[in-house]
């Protein structure tokens, strides 16, 4: 059985595949559109009259939904939230500059989806105990990574 | 392992010490969070994998 690694790889390649053209009439592209962004796929699923020109817009917003869903999609738009939020710059004794900031935004983010950190991650967390309901899972996770980037990034 | 990550992103490390712990919080909380949707995907895969090779197990016997 695959570990939660192998799954980001996975998300992550199929975020990078283009998807295939020319789409059917009566297309169901929505496998693993759930899983990407937790909506329920029933509705479109058993449309039977989607055209092909709502299929290639069908297909455009998802191209755009599988870009900010990937989790380096979502980190950026989580830290620029934040940074927007609650300029990190205010400090000026810390960011010179907001280049600088953007820097340090950009490098957070190549740390927490580097293969190190989802490694830790994938090796602590395995896989989801039995009668382990989602919500604790998700839970154990975030608290194992969180005590991870916490070991990590105070190292020095 | 992830002592490695120490030498590469310098320029983050500079930084990183000197921000105020409830900031230094904060951009951890924004991390964890960004997490969550590919935890729950990689749950729900996993259990329906679990149940596909459970099915298929069962049609053998």
């Amino acid at each position: 059985m695959f570990d939660f690694k192998e799954y980001h790889q996975f998300i992550q390649k199929k975020a990078k595949e283009p998807l295939p053209l020319p789409i059917p009439s009566n297309i169901i592209l929505l496998p693993f559109l759930d899983e990407l962004t937790n909506q329920p796929n029933s509705m479109a699923s058993k449309e039977p009259s989607i055209t092909q020109m709502d299929a290639v817009q069908f297909e455009k917003g998802l191209t755009d939904i599988f870009s900010s869903t990937t989790l380096e999609g979502s980190l950026m738009f989580q830290l620029n939230t934040l940074s927007i939020e609650e300029p990190l710059i205010s400090d000026k004794k810390i960011f010179s500059s907001k280049s600088k900031e953007d820097d340090f935004v950009r490098e957070v983010a190549e740390i927490a989806t580097s293969d190190e950190i989802i490694s830790a991650l994938s090796n602590e967390l395995g896989s989801p105990k039995e009668e382990e309901t989602e919500n604790d899972f998700v839970n154990r996770g975030k608290n194992i990574l969180r005590k991870i980037l916490r070991e990590t990034f105070n190292q020095k | 392992m992830i002592a490695t990550l120490l030498r590469v992103f310098t320029f983050f490390f500079e930084f990183w010490v000197k921000l105020p712990d409830k900031t230094k919080e904060k951009i951890i909380d924004a991390i964890v969070d960004s997490f969550e949707s590919l935890l729950r995907g990689y749950y729900k895969r996993y259990v329906a994998e679990q149940q596909k090779a459970e099915e298929e197990k069962g049609n053998n016997v």
